[in-house]
């Protein structure tokens, strides 16, 4: 058989290639619902978001260190009984109404850096890094490290940061030469090794588990 | 779907509409599907990884430029996932046996069936895999060369090498059915 031949037949057989499976369209769009939307509104596109983000992240952070530092310094309250210490603010209750001020940051963090990260695999296996990602990843860095340095009480999510502190830091790194770097392989690899993707889509895909 | 009409399911989307966002996956996830289901050849994966997809697709949304247009990247999103699969796959089953090495010398026995199009179909599943997924990707569903290298992570030259070999793969098996 030729090369012309086999064109021809991959032209006019190819199509049929394992082309007759019906997609269960329905049941697959219940499991995508569930884990794209449970609970979490998809973020609109805002010019410069960034800024604001990581200047709300650094206001709640100086808030509940000034909340912390101001209750440990305050007398107990009146009715406590003497002898006794006052309840630690630090200790929230477990049945605590009040979510962690870190939640709408955190989760904002995570949605907007899969975004990055995704695109982020496409221009690195090319080895161009678009110019904007590298100003996007310094952002994000130092959102992340933001982030660490608050109480995060899930180990998963602080090992999830972990990753992507020193894939972001690579990131920053990359020389500014638009063309193919071999660093870019390496934070391929580590991306993937880590399976940093499927994580962070869990994550934000959970909402019991964000933070 | 004109581009104009894309942009305005996209925005909805964003804004938290979420029948747009069922408009949107019900236009590509028949493709999507169809694409991962020929990259991994299993109904339960091709489920899993289409999903995959579509999740990762909404939750980056938000970043799409627009340099392509939003099938391309919603496909090449799918490829990546089945692809990334299909590594995360075979690091598992390496730790049994040699997959490829079972695809490679497993051949299909092309004389017992006259059909030509299912023998096409046992030419390309008998590819070892680096073979069959540069085969699948540009000669069945029409990405360039370029894209599948970014896609798979290797060379540009490398993958015209491997379509060359399974060309070559696949003449040699459909030999007796040359005109």
């Amino acid at each position: 058989m030729t090369e012309q031949e086999l064109e021809e037949l991959l032209r006019k057989a190819g199509p049929g290639y394992r082309a007759g499976v019906e997609p269960p369209l329905d049941r697959m769009w219940q499991g995508i619902e569930a884990r794209a939307f449970g609970g979490v509104k998809i973020p609109a596109p805002k010019a410069r978001t960034w800024p604001r983000v990581l200047a709300l992240a650094a206001t709640l952070v100086l808030g509940v260190g000034l909340g912390w530092g101001a209750a440990r310094l305050s007398p107990p309250p009146a009715g406590s009984p003497p002898g006794q210490p006052a309840a630690d603010p630090a200790v929230v209750p477990a049945s605590s109404p009040s979510p962690s001020p870190f939640v709408g940051v955190a989760r904002d963090y995570f949605q907007q850096t899969t975004g990055l990260v995704v695109a982020l695999a496409g221009d690195l296996r090319t080895g161009r890094v678009w110019p904007g990602t590298r100003a996007r990843a310094r952002e994000l860095l130092s959102t992340t490290r933001l982030l660490l340095d608050g109480n995060l009480p899930d180990p998963a999510q602080r090992e999830l940061l972990e990753d992507l502190e020193l894939v972001l830091a690579q990131v920053v790194q990359l020389p500014d030469a638009r063309q193919p770097n071999a660093d870019a392989d390496l934070i391929v690899q580590a991306m993937d090794q880590r399976d940093v993707l499927s994580r962070l889509a869990v994550i934000i895909s959970d909402p019991a588990t964000a933070p | 779907m004109e581009p104009s009409e894309e942009r305005a399911l996209i925005a909805r989307v964003l804004g938290g509409d979420r029948l747009a966002a069922r408009e949107l996956y019900a236009a590509h996830a028949p493709r999507v599907h169809r694409v991962i289901f020929r990259l991994v050849r299993d109904e339960a994966l091709a489920e899993e990884f289409t999903q995959d997809a579509f999740v990762k697709v909404f939750a980056a949304l938000a970043s799409f430029r627009g340099d392509a247009r939003l099938g391309t990247w919603i496909h090449r999103i799918a490829a990546m996932e089945a692809l990334s699969g299909l590594r995360r796959l075979r690091r598992r089953a390496t730790r049994e046996f040699d997959l490829d090495l079972a695809a490679e010398t497993a051949g299909p026995d092309l004389r017992a069936d006259p059909d030509l199009a299912e023998q096409l179909r046992a030419a390309i599943d008998a590819l070892p895999e680096p073979f069959r997924v540069v085969v699948v990707l540009h000669d069945i569903e029409g990405f360039t060369h370029a894209e599948i290298a970014e896609l798979t992570g290797s060379p540009e030259g490398t993958c015209k090498t491997r379509l060359m070999n399974g060309r070559a793969k696949l003449r040699q098996a459909l030999a007796a059915f040359a005109p």
